[in-house]
């Protein structure tokens, strides 16, 4: 039993950049990419709970930090995977670009919550922008982990 | 303290200090994920804490004697020895979910980084188990525990689609955005989370250090059966608020702040301030109750003199050893490992160690040499023989569903 959970352990924690064949790296990408919107969906209800005087500052921000560190674990975990084809490739820089795009925004929101800039209407577009990249971008990867 | 308010005091403490950062963290990600789809394995999980915990308790007021050092004697050295292993590993990664939990809700509160909450957390734990009494902390915890009430409330303040909810509970299916393998893995933790094998370890060797006896069956039985349901009900409170505000939203819970999100959606500042107090509340009650339970089971084990009735100086192997539990604690965390991610192995390895926890306490409670006419009637061991054969299956998919689902990504 212990030798089948040290093993449990060991391949339930390898990484997806591990995982080379093409469906399993477009399953890997998709997963990141879905950790990534759920990261700009949580800071977006954060910035609205907060505007609404629901959320206060210092819950508004731990939040927000745990959004931007999501994000940020999302595009390295993209960066990292190893594309085993051209085609697949492309689809890696297109969700890179994407993920990358939403980190932006996501830490904005610290920075609007510390003096107020940007705007509250302008980092609830960018945030909108972000979160409608992403999901065309996992639309994309999906067609392609579809086909495969 | 005797008689009603005694009473009432032990089931409100049961309830608040039914939920640990287990319960709160995978309620939450099964909500976001799966609705109340998985409602039906807290419930289950819930009726299996009831008897296991009633067993334990009747096994402490009838012989006097904790658990551990029953198994130990009945079940011999090897025997116990294995049962020792497994439950102190799975005692001490519940102990680090627990620490990480206190800093991740207490950053809630502060917007402190965590890491540097987490050697303050463990450090005033020590204090605590080192200073207050027994029941002196199992009720100021208990009672704040329960303002997590809070996550009824807000469910309550939400307007849900009480039909919709009631259908995802009663006719639970797989939804269409999750695999079948997924679903059942999430089973397993939501029933390695509601039957941690520290509660019960916990909950005999709290009888001795309350010094139960025969007359206080009544009440430990009352204990279980109306506190730690009414403490099920708050697990299920927690997903559905995640699976009402965050499911929609596409939000899978993967951090503590998401958790109170629809807490502050629902009634505010004021109401999220309660719930965090709760958060600290249930996962520092929980944190002392690991950290004995790790004293507990390895003194218990090793015939050292235990119990927090004596004074640190007379059960000094006992402290020692909650105090490295702690440092270990403390170490896995400082690594930088996430402490949500530790809450997620710890409640699916709980599940994994369930049979080994469970069989000696079915079999000791059987026993007339320590039970006397006290021994369990047909239907407790009809009902623990049928949780048995469920824990031991639940117990032989956790580890392949894990490498099947990567850990339910």
């Amino acid at each position: 039993m212990l030798v089948g959970v040290l093993a449990g352990t060991l391949t339930g924690c390898t990484p997806a950049g591990t995982r080379s064949d093409a469906a399993n790296v477009l399953g890997s990408i998709v997963e990141h990419l879905e950790a990534a919107s759920s990261a700009v969906a949580t800071a977006t209800l954060a910035v609205e709970l907060h505007e609404q005087g629901r959320l206060p500052a210092v819950t508004t921000d731990a939040a927000v930090d745990d959004a931007t560190l999501t994000v940020s674990e999302a595009v390295h975990g993209i960066t990292t995977v190893v594309a085993p084809d051209a085609g697949t490739a492309g689809l890696r820089t297109t969700a890179i670009g994407a993920a990358s795009a939403a980190l932006g925004p996501v830490a904005d929101v610290r920075t609007w919550l510390a003096d107020g800039a940007p705007e509250g209407d302008d980092l609830r577009t960018a945030l909108d922008e972000a979160a409608t990249d992403l999901e065309a971008a996992t639309t994309a990867v999906e067609q392609a982990e579809a086909a495969q | 303290m005797r008689g009603p308010l005694a009473v009432a005091l032990g089931i409100l403490t049961a309830i608040g200090g039914f939920l640990d950062a287990g319960d709160l963290v995978t309620n939450a990600v099964v909500g976001s994920r799966f609705g109340l789809t998985l409602a039906w394995v807290v419930v289950m999980g819930v009726i299996g804490i009831c008897v296991f915990a009633h067993m334990s308790g009747k096994v402490a007021a009838v012989s006097g004697r904790a658990t551990f050092e029953i198994i130990r004697e009945r079940l011999g050295p090897r025997a116990a020895g294995a049962n020792l292993v497994a439950s102190l590993a799975v005692t001490v990664l519940t102990l680090t979910a627990e620490i990480g939990g206190m800093a991740l809700a207490l950053q809630l509160a502060s917007s402190v980084e965590r890491r540097l909450w987490m050697p303050v957390a463990a450090l005033a734990v020590w204090l605590v188990l080192w200073r207050v009494r027994f029941q002196v902390m199992e009720n100021v915890t208990g009672l704040l525990g329960l303002t997590l009430i809070g996550f009824a409330v807000a469910l309550y303040l939400l307007g849900p689609d009480w039909g919709e909810l009631a259908r995802q509970t009663l006719q639970p299916a797989v939804p269409p955005s999750e695999g079948a393998a997924v679903y059942w893995y999430f089973a397993i933790a939501l029933l390695g989370a509601a039957m941690t094998p520290y509660e019960v370890f916990f909950f005999s060797s709290g009888g001795v250090e309350e010094r139960w006896t025969v007359k206080d069956l009544a009440t430990s039985r009352l204990n279980v059966f109306v506190g730690f349901p009414f403490g099920g009900v708050l697990s299920i409170a927690i997903a559905g608020c995640a699976a009402v505000v965050l499911l929609p939203l596409g939000i899978e819970v993967d951090a503590m702040s998401q958790i109170v999100l629809p807490v502050a959606q629902a009634g505010g500042p004021l109401l999220l301030a309660v719930v965090i107090v709760g958060l600290v509340s249930a996962t520092t009650g929980a944190a002392l109750e690991t950290a004995l339970s790790a004293g507990y089971t390895l003194s218990q084990y090793l015939g050292w003199s235990w119990g927090k009735f004596r004074r640190p100086a007379e059960a000094a192997r006992f402290h020692v050893a909650m105090i490295v539990a702690l440092v270990v604690a403390v170490g896995v965390l400082m690594t930088g490992v996430d402490p949500i991610a530790v809450t997620e192995y710890s409640v699916v390895f709980s599940a994994v160690a369930l049979p080994l926890t469970y069989l000696p306490i079915l079999v000791v409670a059987n026993d007339p040499e320590y039970m006397g006419e006290h021994v369990n009637g047909r239907v407790l061991n009809a009902v623990g023989t049928l949780y048995l054969v469920i824990l031991v299956v639940a117990s032989a998919a956790a580890v392949p569903l894990m490498i099947v689902t990567e850990a339910g990504a």
